[in-house]
C-alpha cells in the first residue's frame, strides 16, 4: 500500500509534468489495481480517477491543454524535421502559438506517410515499426519507443481492471490481424499484467475462431471457455453467419465480454450477437495506431470522451479548415500529448475519421471528460450529395439491421443526382421484400437513396467498402493439400 | 482494585470493542488502490525499529508536531464514516488534537483531566488504525508475522535495552501521548499504543479471514491476554511487561490452528459476502460521474475501413 502511495505519486506527477512514465511506476501501479481487485471484488471510481488524470473546470482545461500544445509544439519544432522545415517555412513560432492553435497547420496522413522518420524526435530511441492495416489505402508508419508500447499495455491494464472487463480467472482471446501489432500487443501485455489465460488466435477463418471459442478447458484457477473475445465487428458478423449455419447455440459459449472495434459497431449486429453469445457486454471504444497511446471511451450516450491530459481533440468542418460548427458532423484533428507521446510528434493530425455533431451539453457519466460525438465512419468513403453527407454508419445501421441479409454486411454507396446510389450482397441477389426491406431501412437512417442495387456477390459490388475480416491470415499449405484446410485453419473466404 | 487499573482496563476493553464494532458498522475510506500487504508490514516494522531513535533525538516540539499531525489525519478518516462529510470530520479531529494540547498547557501532562482527554483521543486513533489496516485488506498471516515480529523486537528493545523506558519517558514529555494511561507518583498503569493497535486490530483481521467464531475468540484471547498483563504489572510482580512478548505467541498459535482448518483466508469481496455488512457505507458521490482513466483498451486502429 505505501509503495502503491509512492508509485500514484509519481505517475500523477508524470501527468502534471509531462515526464515520461517509469515503466516501474506503471508496473506498480497495476499490480496495485490487480490486487485490489482481487481482495474487494472491483475498483472504485476513486481508484479508476486515481490514474485518469486531474479533474479540471473548462477554463482550466483550456489552459492546460494550451500549455501542453506549445511544449509539444516546441519539441516537434526543434527535435523533428518536418515540423522545423514547416515552421520555418511558414514562420511560425510554436512558443506564441497562444490559444489559437489554428497557427499550427494539420498535419495530415499523406504527409505522415511519406516520411514517417521525419516525425521522430532525434533524442527519441524509436525501436517499433508500426504501420496500419491500410485498408483505404497505403499502410501508414509510425515509430514507437519500447517504452510507449509498454505504456499502452500497463494502461490497458489499469482500464480493464478498473472497469472490471478482464480479470485473472478470464481467458482472453484475441481475434484481429496478428499485424494490427499494437492492437495485440496491448491486450496481451494487459493481459499478462492482470494474469489472465490469453490466446492470439489471430484472424482466421470464422469455423476455427468458433471452435476456438467452444472449446473447453480444465485449467486451473480459469473460467472452462473463452470469456473475453476480441475482435473486429465484421468477423463478428462472419461468426454469426457460420454460427448460425453450423447449428451453433448459445449454450456453446461462455464468451463474457466483446471487444469491439477497428470498425463501425451497429445496433442490428449487436442485437444478432446477443442472440447467439446471450447477454455479453460489448466493450468499445475509439483509437488509433497514429494516436495512441491517446484514446477515448465512449459513454453510455455514445459519445466518444478524450482525456484532456492525454492530448487536444479538434473537430474540423469536412468542408474547409475551420471547426465544426454545433450541430456539424467534421472530422477529429488531434494532438498527442507528453508522456503518453515520446517518439513519433505529431501536431493538429487529421484522423481522417467523421464523427457525428453534438449540441455541447451532455448528463452522462462522463460529462466532465472532452467528447465528440460517435464515429461515422472514414471522410474517403463518405458521400457527399446535394442534399449533404451520407456516411459508412448511416448505410452500415441500415443494412445490418436487415435480419434477412447475411453478416458481414456488404454493401457500398456513392454520390449521385440527387443523393445517394447505394448497393448490397444480398442471397441470391435479393427478392422484392429485400429490397423493400432495405430501401426503408436507407431511408429510416437518413439515406437519401436514389438507386438500389443488389447484387449475389461480393465480387459484383462497384464501390465495395472494406471489411478488415478480409484481412485473414492463411496457414501454410502443402503441396498435397486439397481440401481447402490445414492445420484446422479454413482456407478461403467464409460465407457472406 | 486501583483507580489506576480500573481506568486504563476500561480504556483498554473499550478500544478493543469498538474496534470491533466499527469493523462491522462504517466504512472507512481507504486507498483507492492497493492493499496492505507483507511488504507493509516489513516497512511499519523498520519504521517502528527506527522511530524510537527519531523520537529520542528530535526536539520535543518536533516531536509534538509529528504526533499532532499523525494523530489529526487519524481521527479525521475515522470520523469522516461517522459524520459523512468530510469538513465536520475535520473540525472534530482537530477540536480533539486542539483539546489535548490544551488540557496537556493548561493542566499539565500528568493531569487526570490531561490523561483522560489523552485517553479518548487514543481510543479513537486506535479504531480508526485497526480499522483502516483491516478494511484495506490486510491478511491474518500478515498481522500474525507483524505480531511475532514485534514480539522479538519488544523483548530486545524491552528487556535487554532502555529504548522502551527512555522512549516513553521522552513522549510523557510532551501531549498526545500515545499510551492509555492514569496515575502518577509510582500508582499508574499505562499500555503502549503499539500493543493496543495489535490487540485490536488481530481480532478483525481474523474475522475477515476465517469467520465471526475466529473473530471472537481472537477478541477474547486479546481482551483476556491485556486484562491479565495489566493486572500483573498491577499486582507488582513485574514492572515492565512486553506485552506482545505474551500477546504475539497467543496470536501466532490462533493463526496455526484457523490456518489448519481453512487454509484459504478470505479476501474481503467473500467475508462481505458471507457476513453482510451491517452498517454505513460511504457511497460513491454522484457528481464524480464514475469517471474513468481513457480507455486505453481499444486499441486497434478504428475506421480505417468501413
Amino acid at each position: 500500500m505505501l509503495e502503491t502511495a509512492v508509485a500514484s505519486m509519481r505517475f500523477a506527477t508524470s501527468m502534471l509534468l509531462g515526464r515520461p512514465f517509469r515503466r516501474r511506476t506503471l508496473d506498480g501501479i497495476v499490480e496495485a489495481m490487480r490486487q485490489t481487485r482481487e481482495e474487494f471484488g472491483a475498483i472504485g471510481s476513486d481508484g479508476a480517477e486515481l490514474v485518469g488524470g486531474p479533474r479540471l473546470d473548462e477554463e482550466s482545461r483550456r489552459m492546460m491543454q494550451g500549455r501542453r500544445f506549445r511544449a509539444q509544439a516546441r519539441r516537434a519544432a526543434t527535435e523533428t524535421p518536418y515540423y522545423q522545415e514547416l515552421f520555418a517555412r511558414l514562420g511560425v513560432d510554436p512558443r506564441r502559438t497562444g490559444e489559437d492553435v489554428t497557427a499550427v497547420p494539420v498535419t495530415t496522413k499523406t504527409a505522415l506517410r511519406a516520411d514517417p522518420a521525419a516525425f521522430v524526435r532525434r533524442s527519441a530511441r524509436p525501436d517499433l515499426r508500426v504501420t496500419t492495416t491500410g485498408t483505404t489505402a497505403e499502410p501508414t508508419t509510425v515509430w514507437f519507443s519500447s517504452d510507449e508500447v509498454h505504456t499502452i499495455g500497463a494502461l490497458s491494464a489499469m482500464s480493464f481492471l478498473s472497469q472490471g472487463v478482464m480479470g485473472p480467472e478470464d481467458l482472453v482471446q484475441i481475434s484481429i490481424s496478428t499485424r494490427a501489432t499494437l492492437g495485440v500487443a496491448g491486450i496481451a501485455r494487459a493481459a499478462e499484467a492482470i494474469g489472465a489465460g490469453l490466446h492470439v488466435a489471430g484472424l482466421v477463418g470464422p469455423e476455427h475462431t468458433l471452435r476456438l471459442l467452444a472449446e473447453r478447458h480444465r485449467l486451473p484457477g480459469r473460467v472452462e471457455r473463452v470469456s473475453v473475445l476480441q475482435t473486429y465487428p465484421s468477423h463478428l458478423g462472419e461468426l454469426l453467419e457460420t454460427a448460425r449455419r453450423l447449428g451453433y447455440r448459445s449454450s456453446d459459449f461462455g464468451v463474457r465480454r466483446i471487444l469491439v472495434g477497428g470498425e463501425i459497431f451497429t445496433s442490428g449486429l449487436e442485437r444478432r450477437a446477443r442472440e447467439l453469445f446471450g447477454p455479453v457486454e460489448f466493450v468499445r471504444g475509439y483509437g488509433m495506431t497514429e494516436l495512441l497511446p491517446m484514446t477515448a471511451t465512449r459513454c453510455s450516450d455514445g459519445h466518444l470522451h478524450f482525456e484532456a491530459s492525454a492530448g487536444l481533440v479538434e473537430v474540423q468542418s469536412l468542408d474547409d479548415l475551420r471547426p465544426a460548427r454545433t450541430g456539424e458532423p467534421g472530422t477529429i484533428v488531434a494532438t498527442p500529448f507528453p508522456p503518453y507521446r515520446q517518439t513519433t510528434m505529431l501536431l493538429r493530425y487529421d484522423t481522417e475519421d467523421v464523427v457525428a455533431p453534438v449540441d455541447g451539453q451532455t448528463t452522462c457519466e462522463l460529462r466532465n471528460v472532452p467528447f465528440t460525438g460517435d464515429v461515422l465512419g472514414k471522410r474517403r468513403l463518405s458521400a457527399r450529395h446535394d442534399g449533404g453527407w451520407t456516411f459508412v454508419r448511416d448505410v452500415a445501421e441500415a443494412v445490418e439491421a436487415v435480419g434477412r441479409l447475411p453478416l458481414p454486411a456488404r454493401y457500398g454507396f456513392w454520390a449521385v443526382p440527387g443523393g445517394v446510389a447505394v448497393e448490397v450482397v444480398a442471397p441470391h441477389g435479393g427478392d422484392d421484400t429485400v429490397r423493400r426491406e432495405v430501401g426503408s431501412r436507407l431511408e429510416q437512417s437518413g439515406v437519401p437513396v436514389r438507386q438500389l442495387r443488389l447484387v449475389e456477390d461480393p465480387s459484383e459490388l462497384h464501390h465495395p467498402v472494406p471489411l478488415r475480416c478480409d484481412l485473414r491470415e492463411g496457414a501454410f499449405r502443402g503441396p498435397t493439400a486439397s481440401s481447402g484446410a490445414v492445420a484446422g485453419l479454413a482456407a478461403g473466404r467464409a460465407a457472406s | 482494585m486501583s483507580e489506576a487499573f480500573t481506568v486504563v482496563a476500561a480504556f483498554t476493553v473499550a478500544a478493543l470493542l469498538l474496534s470491533a464494532v466499527y469493523f462491522r458498522r462504517y466504512q472507512i475510506t481507504r486507498p483507492p488502490i492497493g492493499v496492505f500487504n507483507r511488504r507493509d508490514i516489513a516497512t511499519f516494522l523498520v519504521l517502528i525499529v527506527l522511530t524510537p531513535y527519531l523520537y529520542l533525538s528530535a526536539p520535543s516540539t518536533l516531536v509534538a508536531g509529528l504526533l499532532a499531525m499523525a494523530t489529526l489525519s487519524t481521527l479525521y478518516f475515522t470520523l469522516q464514516p461517522l459524520v459523512r462529510r468530510g469538513g465536520p470530520a475535520l473540525v472534530a479531529a482537530a477540536v480533539l488534537v486542539a483539546a489535548d494540547v490544551g488540557v496537556a498547557v493548561g493542566a499539565g501532562l500528568g493531569s487526570k483531566s490531561f490523561l483522560a482527554v489523552n485517553n479518548v483521543v487514543l481510543l479513537a486513533v486506535v479504531v480508526g488504525v485497526t480499522n483502516l489496516w483491516a478494511q484495506s485488506g490486510m491478511r491474518a498471516a500478515d498481522v500474525t508475522l507483524m505480531a511475532l515480529g514485534l514480539s522479538v523486537y519488544d523483548v530486545v528493545a524491552t528487556s535487554h535495552l532502555s529504548l522502551m523506558q527512555d522512549l516513553l519517558q521522552r513522549l510523557s514529555e510532551v501531549p498526545l501521548v500515545p499510551m492509555f494511561a492514569w496515575g502518577v507518583d509510582g500508582n499508574g498503569l499505562a499500555v503502549g499504543l503499539g500493543d493496543m493497535l495489535l490487540a485490536a486490530a488481530f481480532p478483525l483481521v481474523m474475522r475477515k479471514a476465517f469467520g465471526r467464531r475466529a473473530g471472537s475468540t481472537a477478541l477474547a484471547v486479546s481482551v483476556g491476554g491485556t486484562m491479565a498483563m495489566l493486572a500483573l504489572v498491577q499486582s507488582g510482580a513485574v514492572g515492565t511487561l512486553p506485552a506482545m512478548v505474551a500477546l504475539g505467541p497467543l496470536m501466532g498459535l490462533q493463526y496455526l490452528i484457523w490456518h489448519r482448518r481453512t487454509p484459504q483466508e478470505r479476501r474481503t469481496r467473500e467475508y462481505l459476502a458471507a457476513e453482510p455488512f451491517g452498517g454505513r457505507l460511504i457511497a460513491p458521490n454522484p457528481a464524480d460521474g464514475g469517471r474513468l482513466l481513457a480507455d486505453a483498451a481499444l486499441i486497434q486502429p478504428m475506421a480505417e475501413g468501413r
